[in-house]
């Protein structure tokens, strides 16, 4: 192994190079895996007698909280599945947001069944039970499966079907009839399809005609698909939801109602689901201060079943820790305790207060020949460091922990891309109430609505309503817009799509929607670029960690959550990103407030005749590369002004679809 | 016709046993309502009772004597903002429980201090300036605001003002110290009277436990010692007991909600941090 873990300080819930001492927290494991064993134990004695448990697991930063889902992971493989979920910070967590994570994470590999997904182990060990053949084993009993002629096999799915259909009456036939049949898709975009669908995305029509469906699955069937695949799951591998960073969900000033809804939603998954393992990860100090007594009593007692407070290491255990991770450095010059001499290990063992991050930090600085921090140990109060004082280090610490986080938004983004779906819209949401802290003038609100995430935007005193529009199918889509043109008649409307999905021009009826909602003049349409995207999810997500405490700078120390907002205001200028500015209606390199929502047509003016010049030279080239290569040769070229540019030169563009464009021969 | 309702048996109130009930809630509650105590036939000789006991009477409420109260709670060693001193007390209003302070400082009772720009209630034993020493600290003052305007740009000398600090402060008790001299905690500490403090810090982690976490605050095990030990002879005790694995000491995780006063408390921890929280590690289930 190499010494890359020293720079691992936060755990990866899916990281597959993993050190672990298993006696550390042992108890916390160790209910989490009783709790799987009873619900898989009583799912299969006494069915109709399941019900689901609900545990919270609390901890100082870097305690090992999110390490303890990985240990879980490893520990068990197959035989449960696991779906970590960290909550929306800003808009409020609904029933098909949670379904959207379990059934995205059940697309993630099991760990120790090479690659095998949790959904084809869940199946596996499903069938594999309704058989009675031995439920660890799932590649092996989908591989007999898939062993079978097409026909034999339909035949052991049906009966499959039937017999869970026999014992809960209340499971969804359709949903798990897809379910079941996610591990024997032809294709990876069979499988695919299949996911989209089952997670409750819309599908586009290719993806619905793929899987035999007619349309998406509803809202209003989440809780009944959640329902059945906590139950079916528990037979073989129960399912188990972390919820990480609970601290999130409350803030200095109290609860809100994000933190209401969390628990009402998830007192309602305790109530109404079967076989669903919940853990509850917060900050103990945050838990006992802000979230424990905004809970009522019905959901205390609901959530509350059990409690696990992380402990932090023994002088013992970080010896062993110290041990476990020294001994996988390549080319030790010396054995333990290098590389501190016997003084420092003695000393970091016998501190109080330390945590495994820390202790990780210390290893990583005596590895690079760096001082210790604990070398100077102030040993009264009047010696305590007053609180972090900005520096350049920790600057240095958050710009890498920014760019790490724009990375993962980026890897998000294609992934989504791979799945033919979009990014989360709840997720964008909260990116962009984000984006609200930081600006003066301008309130952004999350808005309850039937028709999707929408948000509200107030700015010098214009009220807005903003609508993300992540639909694939063009009907569902048709129908948004015009409930939004509706609601144009009475407010200003602002649409959010992203720019991976535009409107192909064949979908002539939603193009003709389009133009309506726009040709109210109440409305504007704003594509979201890709990397604006990235930097609403990475800002989230930064500002996330921060407040569980989870960021450190480049010497391993922790950053308060107030440095990171301070840090943001200064170094992000998010006022100007692209999209903030968009929103708030102002064009892109002005100052001034757009005087006319764009309407349909009424595109922004064209550049300087760059791209033109361009495509002459190229005769015919995608507009992608006619965009890229624009805002190479001129810095104030933007997409939006490129295409503007072209279309107002139909005389000499000719376009073919929206993808290609080249020079009209005469 | 109807029967008619044979007349219910009243039986008339007991005085003594309801006098001794709101005694007794008075003690536990502090104030209660006046229209709690009982029939308006009853509650006159009641209120006299009371009265002679020295409860005080409002409008509305009977409570325990508002210096009584006052006491009490600075007797644990409390700091009180004035502006919030009616939150401490029950059944008096903001005005009420003011004055009340007030008469509390004229007496000597308690003392008032400034905090920044808060008007603060301390107790009566917490080391304060005397006016003698805020005048000399006053000509101190003098000098550096004077400096601090010089447009030639003349400064201070670090000595000279620290000489000028040390002559105020040379026969004033150690700042932030209560009854016991830092000389006396330590040598309580170095002799036999070590175990007794263990056992009394002990004593505190547990009294001061959220049973829900199994976690004490570690400000709260400090003002549960002060008496006892300052702040700092606490947060060095809690450090040595730690070591010797009696307690788990935690660091902070919370999102700024300790003030600068118990931040003040809580010892320093690994890399920056503030041990806020302990737990007897007996508990820890390992």
């Amino acid at each position: 192994m190499s010494a890359a873990f020293l720079d691992s300080l936060h755990a990866d819930p899916w990281a597959e190079q993993f050190v672990d001492l298993p006696s550390l927290n042992s108890s916390a494991s160790g209910a989490i895996e009783a709790s799987i064993a009873r619900m898989r134990e009583v799912a299969r004695s006494e069915p109709q007698a399941l019900r689901s448990r609900s545990l919270v697991v609390l901890g100082p930063p870097g305690a090992g909280k999110t390490h303890l889902f990985a240990r879980l992971r490893r520990r068990l493989g197959p035989r449960a599945v696991f779906v970590h979920v960290r909550p929306l910070v800003h808009t409020e967590i609904t029933p098909r947001f949670v379904l959207g994570e379990v059934v995205k994470q059940l697309g993630y590999a099991t760990h120790g069944v090479s690659g095998l997904p949790q959904a084809h182990a869940m199946v596996g060990s499903l069938l594999a039970h309704l058989s009675g053949e031995d439920v660890f084993f799932p590649s092996a009993f989908l591989a007999e499966c898939e062993g079978l002629s097409d026909a034999d096999r339909e035949v052991r799915l049906d009966s499959a079907l039937e017999q869970v259909l026999a014992i809960w009456q209340e499971a969804d036939e359709s949903y798990l009839r897809r379910l079941l049949q996610v591990p024997f898709a032809k294709t990876p975009t069979m499988q695919r399809s299949l996911l989209a669908w089952l997670s409750g995305r819309d599908c586009d029509s290719t993806q619905l005609q793929r899987i035999g469906a007619t349309a998406s699955l509803g809202e209003e069937v989440a809780l009944s698909a959640l329902r059945t695949l906590s139950a079916v799951a528990s037979l073989g591998a129960p399912i188990v939801i972390v919820f990480d960073q609970l601290e999130n969900l409350v803030d200095a000033v109290g609860p809100g109602s994000r933190l209401l809804a969390y628990a009402n939603l998830t007192a309602e998954l305790v109530d109404s689901m079967r076989g669903l393992v919940l853990v509850h990860m917060a900050l103990d100090t945050e838990w006992s201060r802000g979230i424990e007594p905004a809970l009522n009593l019905s959901q205390r007692s609901r959530l509350l079943m059990a409690r696990e407070t992380l402990a932090l290491p023994t002088p013992t255990e970080r010896e062993e820790l110290l041990r476990l991770w020294i001994e996988r450095l390549p080319d030790r010059p010396s054995p333990f305790p290098w590389p501190f001499n016997e003084a420092q290990a003695t000393r970091l063992c016998q501190r109080p207060g330390v945590t495994p991050r820390m202790l990780l930090v210390e290893c990583r600085r005596a590895f690079n020949g760096e001082a210790s921090e604990m070398e100077a140990e102030p040993e009264t109060l009047r010696q305590a460091a007053a609180p972090a004082a900005l520096n350049s280090e920790e600057r240095q610490g958050l710009d890498v922990e920014w760019e790490e986080r724009l990375v993962a938004a980026r890897g998000a983004a294609d992934e989504a891309s791979e799945q033919r779906g979009s990014l989360d819209p709840s997720r964008l949401a909260d990116g962009l109430l984000a984006c609200g802290q930081f600006l003066d003038e301008a309130k952004f609100e999350s808005i309850k609505s039937a028709d999707g995430v929408q948000l509200r935007v107030t700015h010098q005193a214009r009220s807005t309503r903003i609508a993300l529009l992540h639909h694939s199918h063009f009907k569902s889509l048709g129908s948004a817009i015009a409930k939004l043109t509706t609601l144009a008649e009475r407010e200003q409307v602002i649409v959010l799509r992203e720019r991976a999905h535009e409107l192909p021009p064949t979908w002539k009826d939603t193009l003709a929607k389009r133009s309506a909602l726009l040709a109210t003049g109440r409305a504007r349409w704003i594509w979201l670029e890709g990397d604006d995207a990235a930097r609403l999810l990475a800002l989230d997500s930064l500002l996330q960690a921060g407040r569980s405490g989870d960021l450190t700078d480049e010497l391993g120390q922790p950053i308060s959550a107030a440095f990171v907002t301070e840090w943001v205001s200064a170094k992000l200028e998010v006022p100007t990103w692209t999209i903030v500015r968009e929103v708030l209606g102002f064009e892109s390199e002005g100052d001034e407030p757009q005087s006319k929502p764009e309407l349909a047509g009424n595109s922004p003016a064209p550049g300087s005749g760059t791209a033109l010049a361009l495509l002459r030279r190229l005769r015919i080239a995608s507009l992608d590369r006619v965009v890229r290569e624009s805002t190479r040769l001129d810095p104030l070229a933007t997409r939006v002004s490129v295409i503007a540019e072209l279309e107002r030169s139909s005389d000499e563009v000719r376009w073919f679809g929206r993808t290609i464009v080249g020079v009209r021969v005469p | 016709m109807a029967a008619k309702t044979p007349k219910t048996n009243r039986v008339a109130p007991d005085n003594q046993v309801l006098f001794d009930s709101a005694r007794a809630r008075l003690e536990s509650e502090g104030a209660i309502k006046l229209s709690s105590l009982g029939t308006k036939s009853v509650r006159a000789t009641l209120v006299s009772r009371l009265t002679a006991q020295g409860f005080e009477v409002t409008g509305t409420t009977v409570r325990r004597p508002l210096n009584a109260q006052l006491t009490a709670a600075l007797a644990h060693g409390a700091f009180i903002p004035l502006k919030s001193v009616a939150s401490h007390v029950v059944g008096s209003t903001t005005t009420e429980a003011k004055q009340a302070v007030r008469s509390l400082v004229a007496s000597g009772a308690a003392k008032l201090v400034l905090r920044g720009t808060e008007e603060v209630v301390v107790p009566s034993d917490a080391p304060v300036l005397t006016r003698d020493e805020l005048a000399r600290f006053a000509e101190v003052a003098k000098v550096v605001a004077k400096a601090a305007k010089s447009k030639s740009g003349a400064s201070l000398l670090r000595s000279d003002l620290a000489e000028a600090l040390g002559h105020v402060l040379r026969d004033a008790p150690s700042a932030g110290k209560h009854t016991s001299s830092p000389n006396l905690t330590a040598a309580r500490v170095n002799n036999g009277g070590r175990s007794t403090l263990v056992g009394r810090l002990l004593s505190a982690v547990d009294a001061t436990r959220d049973p829900r976490t199994g976690l004490s605050f570690v400000p709260k095990i400090v003002a549960k010692l002060r008496p006892v030990l300052d702040a700092q002879a606490a947060a060095a005790i809690l450090v040595a007991v730690a070591r010797e694995g009696l307690l788990e000491l935690r660091p902070e995780g919370g999102i700024n909600r300790l003030s600068e006063e118990e931040l003040s408390m809580c010892p320093p921890g690994p890399q920056g941090t503030r041990l806020s929280w302990a737990r007897r590690t007996q508990e820890v289930g390992r």
